[in-house]
């Protein structure tokens, strides 16, 4: 006769809900500017190292404290453009590039804004022909309903 | 004593770990709230510029890699477990380890890596017979194997900790792991 599978509350004992959850729809919902504010932390940390510059001597130089600054470079910091441009000024860097790539219209328009993060999209799409509206496309791993009535 | 934390009902759990911010942290938590912060990737990817130069990959180029690595896999499991139905399939999340590295019943998340690049991240998690998964731990792996760095090497006893409090348990020998290994869709 086979033994019954025990189930993970019967092995660990009875769960608690982990606030994995609610911390993950705050980011995915924050994901598009917080992944700037990522780069632009890893580009200062980067930076940093380059002038052998300590946290502490940036926090002095930009007369903030430290804890702003390490809270800063943790990289969920909605930067205001005065600080990013205090902080071009400070390190010689530049933190802010033109993008002279442009998006298709069909993505702009598509379910882009629900979930997806920038940086995923492709250019794969780029040349879009008038025949894709309408129709699922393509982009990364993911498909994207384009819109029919575009003109 | 072993205590988890559900992520996904009936299906997805993970290790508790208490830290002095929060009682109820869990693994997964942690590896969360570390992979999203920059100044914590940063500095443990410097600590590795010299593994990283094999990856052709600077500190920061694999810090980005790893935010956007990782991007993937959270959504997935968002999905997983805001979905109404069980229709998103958390074995398609996870893939046994190879046989040589550990138990057969230890899985690892699949790889999300970016485009050719390897990965940089690894979860770990145990299957249990009931096709509900565990996971133990993560780390940036930046070695050839788990052994080749302390912070493999920590996780690598974690894992043990767990497999051996599992066999205390009465729940794991060695003919489940040698079952599971031979059928490891039959539980799912």
């Amino acid at each position: 006769m086979s033994k019954k599978i025990k189930s993970a509350s019967e092995i660990f004992g009875e769960p608690n809900e982990s606030k994995w959850l609610e911390k993950a729809i705050e980011w995915k919902n924050n994901a598009s500017w917080q992944l700037h504010s990522q780069n632009i932390a890893l580009d200062v940390l980067e930076r940093l190292d380059e002038l052998n510059l300590t946290q502490k001597e940036l926090a002095h130089r930009l007369n903030v404290t430290p804890q702003v600054v390490s809270k800063w470079l943790k990289g969920k910091e909605n930067f205001s453009l005065e600080t990013i441009s205090k902080l071009e000024i400070v390190l010689s860097i530049q933190l802010i590039r033109k993008e002279e790539k442009k998006l298709p219209f069909e993505v702009l328009i598509g379910k882009f804004t629900e979930d997806y993060v920038l940086s995923e999209i492709t250019y794969s799409t780029k040349n879009l022909s008038s025949d894709s509206k309408g129709k699922v496309i393509n982009i990364g791993s993911r498909p994207y309903e384009t819109v029919s009535n575009v003109n | 004593m072993f205590a988890v934390n559900k992520i996904v009902e009936n299906r997805l759990f993970a290790l508790r770990c208490p830290t002095k911010e929060d009682e109820d942290s869990d693994v997964l938590m942690q590896i969360f709230e570390n992979w999203q912060d920059t100044s914590y990737l940063y500095s443990v990817l410097r600590k590795y510029s010299n593994e990283l130069k094999f990856y052709d990959l600077t500190p920061k180029e694999a810090a980005k890699q790893i935010l956007h690595e990782n991007n993937n896999f959270y959504k997935a499991l968002i999905e997983a477990a805001t979905a109404k139905s069980q229709e998103i399939r958390l074995d398609l999340l996870f893939e046994p380890l190879h046989k040589k590295e550990n138990s057969p019943l230890l899985v690892q998340v699949k790889a999300y890596g970016a485009g050719s690049k390897p990965s940089l991240t690894r979860i770990y998690a145990i299957k249990l017979l009931d096709g509900s998964y565990v996971i133990i731990g993560g780390l940036i792996k930046v070695g050839k194997s788990l052994q080749d760095f302390s912070e493999g090497i920590e996780l690598l006893k974690e894992i043990k900790k767990v497999q051996q409090f599992l066999e205390r348990n009465g729940y794991l020998d060695a003919a489940t792991i040698e079952s599971t290994a031979k059928q490891p869709d039959h539980y799912l």
